[in-house]
């Protein structure tokens, strides 16, 4: 391909809406996603590089947050409660998480996105969003 | 005057505001008292692994040291909408700008940091210069007028150079006085100044 085929097809990715594009890849009406977009504002989508496999989730909020942590019982799973919660597709469910389509750090590379997602940074990056008055 | 706004200028006074930034909204943060940041940390540590209440305490650190949040909630329960990690994460920088640091490279850090922002304030090294010339601590000068500093830091500065003599008489003039140097046994001409330090009226 040329450069100029190149940046041609780059021009017309940039200009697709990426809900389109997340459609296109996991089959999802485009109302569907427009409807959580609507309900949630800020919703991502991750592809894991390897399996192909995409995960549509969206941020923690605070109320949810306090919800989740006070209600693990002894033993119980923080990522995977909060996966649970937060991932939009696939549906997450307890037999879903015991297949082998969720890899060994599928659940936890997901948590930290979601995580990430939700505003939560590490304290270098939290300092950078620091001024002095 | 507004309690808002005389929050604002005591925070500001206190170079104890910070601004936080995130994507979507900001907040304008003070640090809490040492004694009370330190309670908190207290807390915290001892209680790490009760997930609800580090919540409940991050939700209180947030409460009380967020002045002001840009822009503004328009309900009570917006707070409660909040992306988890922003209450987490100001908590953390609220406590982080409260207490003291928790190792001695970060203390030095820390310091530095000051040291280094202190001489470029001006207005503070004249503060100093006043407050070693007379018996005022920094926290006295807070309320004065702009002139009043000038002018006492002129007159600090005198005294302190040896140029300007407080004297309360005649009697406290300079004298001048003959003594005998015990090295080379010859007398020698010396004048006596006399300073008194104390606060001017």
């Amino acid at each position: 391909m040329s450069d100029e085929e190149l940046t041609k097809e780059k021009t017309q990715l940039a200009e697709v809406d990426p809900l389109v594009l997340v459609a296109k890849e996991t089959g999802i009406d485009l109302k569907i996603l427009n409807k959580w977009k609507e309900e949630f504002v800020d919703i991502y989508a991750t592809k894991f590089p390897i399996s192909g496999k995409v995960f549509i989730y969206r941020g923690v909020s605070r109320e949810e947050w306090r919800t989740i942590r006070e209600g693990l019982q002894g033993g119980a799973n923080l990522d995977e409660k909060l996966v649970s919660v937060c991932t939009l597709f696939p549906k997450i469910t307890p037999d879903l998480l015991r297949t082998s389509d969720i890899k060994a750090w599928t659940l936890e590379t997901l948590a930290n996105q979601i995580r990430m997602a939700s505003d939560f940074y590490p304290d270098q990056v939290a300092f950078e969003l620091v001024t002095k008055l | 005057m507004d309690p808002t706004l005389s929050s604002w200028i005591e925070g500001i006074q206190d170079s104890s505001f910070y601004k936080i930034d995130f994507p979507a909204i900001s907040f304008i943060v003070k640090a809490l008292k040492l004694n009370q940041a330190q309670a908190f940390k207290v807390v915290l540590d001892i209680n790490s692994q009760n997930l609800s209440l580090v919540d409940r305490i991050e939700d209180e650190i947030f409460k009380i040291g967020v002045v002001e949040v840009i822009p503004p909630f328009e309900d009570e329960d917006d707070f409660n909408y909040l992306k988890a990690g922003i209450v987490s994460t100001v908590a953390m920088i609220i406590l982080k700008i409260s207490a003291p640091p928790d190792t001695a490279e970060e203390l030095k850090s820390q310091f530095d940091e000051l040291d280094a922002s202190l001489s470029k304030d001006t207005v503070n090294d004249m503060r100093l210069i006043i407050c070693s010339a007379f018996n005022y601590k920094p926290e006295d000068l807070s309320d004065w007028t702009w002139i009043k500093l000038l002018t006492r830091f002129i007159e600090a500065q005198k005294i302190l150079s040896g140029r300007l003599l407080v004297t309360e008489n005649t009697s406290q003039l300079p004298q001048t006085r003959t003594i005998v140097d015990p090295r080379t046994k010859r007398e020698i001409d010396i004048q006596e100044f006399v300073i008194q330090r104390g606060r001017p009226k």
